[in-house]
């Protein structure tokens, strides 16, 4: 399994494109395979770090998947970030240690104005696809 | 009696040698001074002798017996020339009375001298006087300081109390402070003459302090306690001490005691202990929680998108058989973790026979469903092997990886101690492993940093240990986090690296081999800086492992 889109072509250009931010490959992998499965881009970032510097590269996304506790640079700084140029991203959080006050002390610290989700591990791909879907339109109306 | 009756040479002994006839002086003269004389001296000690009656000091009836005589004599003489005025021819009356008055006057006189030295060596009135006026200060001084005394133990904060043994052997307390009743809520009224059971119900307890009580008698030292329970003032935590006090014979009949009320301070203590266990349950949790939701996650996503394949009717072998593996390896990854939970709540005893039956447990925890080894106590086994092996593994890896230089410093010769082989190799391994990583990590950092780790292993015969330390070049434990790093599930590593359990496990081998795990930094501030973690485990007594070369001097640690 590849970071390519698992069969046939890939996603049209115009498809909705998603930067995921996951440290563990495994979670990574099958993450990209539900999401292009769905008909999404994905760009895939080993760590905070590196999905700062795909943001900074100019690459064009229309929402931020981020687990939280990741090496480098943590999930809560990458989204505070990303919203300082882009106050309207709508972000997907997944974590397997949520914070105690769910999600306002996210999107307290987050900054912005665009929609924000917690998700706890483990993951239903149902539901992520769900809440991607809803989202991904969201910075396009 | 007439003048012609004195013959002019009858009187030669006259000592006065007034001859009244022979001048013609009137008679009434000589016989009037002598009259006055006798009479003074008489008076005189009348005098002395009434002053005497009423002063007897010491000394002084000697010295007046002789002053009476003294005087008494000189009076007799007077008289007996009186006498010798009227009746000159009166033959040798009047000589003789004046010559024995002259001989006790002259004894008296001579007799005055010693007995006058004698007298003055005594204390003067005045030496007696300055005498009773010390003594009187110091009276003064001790009542004050009793006063003191006495309001510093009605005044004091502690209890303080005198228990006594009555002679039926009940104890029956003498002396109570007001402390004392404040604490136990009873007045000194009903507590005098009364034991312990004037304050408490639960007979457990007293029968406790009783039994202190005589422990302090019969041992004639202090003795220290605790002792809770209900009083009248309703629940008390106190901590008593015990004096011995002698009487003149040198008996211990009779105890001072102190109390301290630490009911608070007790209460505290089980709350700050509550709250740590409540601590390490919370961060218990949430280790757990962070490391099980990854693996499971994993799990979730790959059998979601297998099961979303074969819906779909995409789904191809090698794909199934992909993810298959993946969520076989995750299982694993979850009973590995699972398999270390499980060690962490046994901490057997050290030693055969000190330890109850334990069940079957896996070796190692690698592999879910392994077959379980037998947790024998194990026997004695040469730990100086052991870790050259252990050391050889690592030092071989890190030198492929080109990571780190781990060198082993250690004696000749066998170093036996007692446990299993396995479980000091797997200690052993994790504390090289954190070196590992605290290495690495600091690198990351400070790319020029030394990456070194020394396995130092050193046996000391006569004290009966053997210390087993690893030393890295990682910069060092932060004091930060130094008390919590034993913690199970506490772990400074990135996210998915660390489980936080291989310390508390390393710890727990130790406790099970009868030593302990403990941890400084060296070379703070240096290019040098690093942790040491240092195994220290007992030696098992003689019969080693197997005949090793002949010791030299060098193994002394």
């Amino acid at each position: 399994m590849t970071g390519s889109a698992p069969s046939g072509p890939g996603p049209p250009d115009d498809a909705p494109r998603i930067l995921v931010a996951e440290d563990e490959p495994l979670a990574a992998m099958a993450i990209e395979d539900l999401l292009a499965g769905a008909g999404y881009a994905v760009l895939l970032a080993a760590d905070g770090q590196e999905a700062l510097e795909i943001a900074a590269r100019g690459a064009r996304f229309d929402l931020l998947l981020t687990d939280l506790r990741m090496p480098r640079l943590a999930g809560r700084e990458l989204i505070r970030r990303l919203r300082a140029a882009r106050p309207d991203l709508p972000v997907v959080v997944m974590t397997g240690y949520a914070p105690p006050d769910g999600a306002a002390s996210l999107l307290r610290d987050a900054g912005g104005t665009g929609p924000l989700l917690l998700f706890t591990k483990p993951i239903e791909p149902e539901q992520l696809l769900d809440a991607v879907g809803r989202l991904a339109g969201w910075s396009r109306r | 009696m007439s003048a012609s009756a004195f013959p002019v040479d009858s009187v030669p002994a006259l000592p006065h040698g007034s001859d009244p006839f022979r001048h013609g002086d009137p008679l009434w003269l000589p016989a009037g001074a002598e009259a006055a004389a006798a009479a003074a001296s008489l008076v005189i000690l009348a005098a002395l002798v009434s002053f005497f009656l009423r002063r007897r000091e010491p000394g002084f009836p000697i010295l007046a017996a002789l002053l009476s005589l003294f005087l008494l004599s000189d009076a007799t003489a007077h008289l007996a020339r009186l006498w010798m005025l009227w009746r000159p021819d009166h033959g040798a009356t009047g000589p003789v009375a004046t010559g024995l008055a002259a001989v006790i006057g002259l004894a008296s006189a001579v007799l005055l001298r010693p007995v006058l030295a004698k007298t003055l060596a005594r204390p003067s009135p005045a030496d007696l006087a300055r005498e009773i006026e010390v003594r009187r200060a110091a009276e003064a001084r001790a009542r004050e300081s009793e006063a003191r005394l006495a309001s510093l133990f009605e005044h004091m904060a502690d209890a303080v109390f005198v228990v006594g043994q009555r002679p039926d052997g009940r104890f029956a307390y003498e002396s109570v402070n007001p402390a004392f009743e404040r604490l136990f809520g009873v007045g000194r009224d009903r507590l005098l003459g009364q034991g312990p059971r004037a304050f408490l119900d639960d007979e457990a307890v007293v029968a406790l302090i009783e039994r202190r009580y005589a422990e302090a008698l019969a041992g004639h030292a202090p003795v220290a306690y605790e002792a809770c329970g209900f009083t009248r003032a309703g629940y008390r935590h106190w901590h008593t001490v015990l004096a011995p006090i002698r009487d003149p014979e040198g008996q211990v009949v009779r105890l001072l005691g102190s109390v301290r009320d630490v009911t608070e301070t007790r209460r505290l203590q089980a709350d700050l202990q509550e709250a740590a266990r409540l601590a390490t349950v919370g961060s218990m949790c949430a280790g757990v929680a962070h490391e099980m939701s990854q693996p499971v996650n994993v799990i979730a996503l790959w059998a979601g998108n297998a099961r979303a394949a074969l819906a779909a009717g995409r789904a191809e072998p090698e794909r199934l058989a992909r993810a298959f593996e993946v969520v076989l390896d995750q299982s694993r990854r979850i009973g590995a973790l699972l398999e270390r939970m499980r060690e962490l709540t046994r901490e057997e005893p050290a030693g055969p026979g000190a330890r109850p039956a334990a069940p079957p447990r896996g070796e190692g925890g690698a592999r879910p469903g392994a077959p379980a080894a037998e947790a024998e106590p194990g026997g004695p086994f040469d730990a100086a092997e052991a870790v050259a092996a252990v050391a050889a593994v690592a030092s071989r890896q890190y030198a492929i990886e080109g990571t780190v230089e781990l060198t082993l410093d250690r004696p000749p010769g066998t170093i036996p101690v007692q446990g299993r082989r396995a479980k000091l190799e797997q200690a052993l391994l994790q504390l090289i492993a954190n070196a590992h990583d605290a290495v690495l990590e600091r690198r990351s950092r400070e790319p020029g940093a030394p990456a070194r780790i020394v396995v130092a292993l050193r046996a000391d015969h006569a004290g009966g240990v053997v210390a087993i330390a690893v030393r890295d070049t990682g910069g060092g434990v932060p004091e930060a986090v130094r008390g919590r790093i034993f913690d199970p599930f506490f772990t400074t590593k990135e996210p998915g690296r660390g489980t936080g359990l291989g310390l508390a496990i390393v710890q727990g081998v130790a406790r099970s081999m009868g030593g302990r795990l403990e941890t400084w930094n060296e070379a703070a501030g240096t290019a040098e800086a690093g942790a040491v973690f240092c195994l220290t485990l007992p030696l098992a007594a003689a019969a080693p492992v197997r005949p090793g070369p002949v010791r030299v001097g060098t193994a002394a640690a």
